[in-house]
């Protein structure tokens, strides 16, 4: 365990502070190491490889989206990091901080593509944020604003969606 | 919306055939769901948002814009376990893909919020329960059987000559032991309370069953479900009498579901109070049935007399049982009316009509009881009118129940009854 500790005592001090990322589209983005450490997976990968002093490629992410990323770490680096303890049970509130409303003040496009770099990266928290985001958008709407709001077509067959209202009814009459 | 259609071919065009072949079969079937980790399932196929190599490389070169409808299903289940019931209801509604990967939680909740009331706990309550080695193979009736003191003490009891203590059996060590463990026999809810003849046995006898029911279920931590009480050994009782009432466990009828009272004419059921007491507090019982003796007396069956004028908190009564009774046509109407928006089976037998018409009784259930499903009926009769006008008689759905009315219409009218 001492000599575990020791290494990686060795590797935090011989860790650079700032690191460099590669995004999907070729772009170079540095960003302080607390600041990247928000991701769970950085964090793991800086453990388990030597600090090469490389840049570090990103597939699953692009430039635009990373920045955003990068952004919101910065504003919540100081946030006690996550239990991982999350159990599978429904959640209720689906309050967002105000700053974080005005983060997630983005297109569509840009919304689920900040969740997927979050899922990616292993950020919860900037990934219940977006859930709690596209959860709002859903609330309250008819199953065709929901559609609309999300671009997505209709293809049920009027039997299917008459099968889904006796479905809904018998729920509702519980 | 046109995007996503054609981008969608895009990306099911540049998969395998035996891909596509699994999506289509994911897509016919209703029950073709993604499994609730997101995982692939059992037969190796996926489901459209499950993730694939090609959707990867499809968002990582922007042809195929993330949407609800094809983002991982982990993501997409993150997203749906922050909407309430009727958010949920209404996201299913919006195509095939979503309804398919919301069924899973839809029928968590359907299950846990909307159709039990149950917490997560009660459903893991629930469950320990089932699993449990310990508590599965416990008893899940139990059956009480009383000693009955016997006619002559029973005599002795009522003029006087000898003491009875209607609490002497409630304070037994035995009883209070069994009040006791009816809790750990947690599935046992369904009880059956007789009085029996045991002429060797000197202790414990008790005169009325209502007594029994004090005893057994007067502060217990049972959870009663069914109720059988049978007297049919019990003398004709002389006196009113009253059940204990040191304490009241008027909670102990809040899960009654179902009621079944057997006795003599006229026994200690119809003239104590334990009936009343029962059907004043049981406001969920769904299944009453009221048996009372084949024997040639012509008097009104005191029982049923006792149920109809108890202030019953039963509103949904769905099934009633009558037999071996002597009652008016007036009183057995006023209890179809009662139930008549929630009855759905209705069962007859050896009813002796004492006044009024069976036509008025039978036009009575066609006019009132409309939602019946099944009708039995044996052994129908008015009284000091020779033999039955119905035999064996049984009928199920609303247009056989209306045909079976309407020939037992006739026959009770060319019968004159």
């Amino acid at each position: 365990m001492s000599e575990q500790t020791e290494q990686n005592a060795q590797v935090e001090q011989s860790a650079p502070q700032i690191l460099t990322f590669c995004t999907n589209d070729n772009a170079i983005l540095e960003v302080e190491r607390d600041v990247a450490e928000r991701s769970v997976l950085i964090r793991h990968l800086l453990e388990d490889l030597p600090a090469s002093g490389q840049a570090i490629p990103l597939q699953m992410v692009n430039e635009a989206v990373m920045k955003k990323v990068i952004e919101w770490c910065r504003h919540h680096q100081k946030d006690p990091p996550s239990t991982g303890d999350d159990d599978d049970s429904r959640r209720k509130t689906t309050d967002i901080e105000e700053w974080d409303q005005k983060f997630m003040q983005v297109d569509q496009e840009m919304l689920f593509e900040i969740i997927l770099a979050a899922n990616f990266l292993d950020i919860k928290g900037l990934l219940d944020v977006g859930c709690k985001t596209v959860a709002n958008m859903i609330k309250g709407k008819s199953p065709e604003e929901i559609r609309k709001t999300f671009n997505i077509q209709n293809d049920f067959t009027p039997e299917e969606e008459d099968q889904i209202r006796r479905e809904n009814e018998w729920a509702e009459d519980r | 919306m046109d995007d996503s259609i054609s981008l969608d071919w895009i990306f099911m065009g540049e998969l395998s055939s035996e891909d596509v072949n699994s999506s289509d079969d994911a897509t016919s079937s209703d029950d073709a769901t993604p499994s609730e980790d997101g995982t692939s399932s059992e037969d190796g196929t996926h489901s459209e948002v499950d993730t694939n190599p090609a959707d990867d490389i499809l968002l990582a070169t922007g042809k195929l814009l993330p949407n609800l409808d094809n983002i991982p299903p982990d993501v997409f289940h993150m997203i749906v376990r922050y909407l309430e019931p009727r958010d949920l209801e209404k996201l299913r509604a919006v195509s095939r893909t979503i309804y398919r990967s919301t069924q899973p939680i839809f029928r968590e909740v359907v299950l846990k919020e909307l159709y039990t009331k149950l917490t997560a706990e009660d459903i893991a309550g629930i469950c320990y329960l089932a699993n449990n080695a310990a508590t599965q193979s416990l008893p899940r009736s139990m059956h009480i059987e009383a000693t009955y003191v016997g006619d002559l003490t029973a005599r002795r009891i009522y003029q006087g000559s000898l003491a009875y203590d209607q609490e002497a059996l409630h304070r037994r060590p035995e009883m209070q032991s069994l009040r006791r463990d009816m809790g750990l026999f947690v599935n046992c809810k369904e009880f059956h309370v007789t009085l029996i003849k045991d002429d060797l046995r000197m202790q414990n006898k008790v005169l009325y069953i209502d007594d029994v029911v004090y005893a057994a279920f007067a502060d217990s931590s049972a959870v009663v479900e069914a109720l059988t009480l049978d007297s049919r050994v019990a003398n004709r009782a002389p006196h009113e009498h009253s059940m204990p009432s040191s304490i009241d466990f008027a909670d102990m009828w809040m899960n009654l579901k179902a009621l079944k009272v057997t006795e003599a004419l006229p026994s200690d059921l119809s003239k104590g109070t334990a009936v009343s007491h029962i059907l004043e507090h049981a406001p969920g019982l769904r299944h009453l049935s009221l048996t009372g003796s084949d024997d040639s007396w012509g008097g009104l069956s005191r029982i049923f007399r006792t149920a109809s004028s108890t202030a019953t908190k039963a509103t949904g009564i769905e099934t009633l049982e009558l037999s071996f009774l002597f009652i008016e046509s007036k009183d057995l109407k006023s209890w179809l009316t009662r139930f008549s928006d929630t009855l759905l089976t209705l069962s007859l037998t050896s009813l002796t009509l004492l006044s009024g018409s069976w036509i008025d009784v039978l036009q009575h259930i066609q006019d009132q009881c409309t939602n019946l499903q099944y009708v039995f009926m044996h052994d129908l009769r008015r009284h000091n009118r020779g033999k039955p006008f119905c035999k064996w008689k049984a009928a199920s759905g609303r247009e056989d129940i209306y045909y079976m009315l309407e020939s037992r219409k006739e026959k009770a009218r060319k019968k004159g009854l």
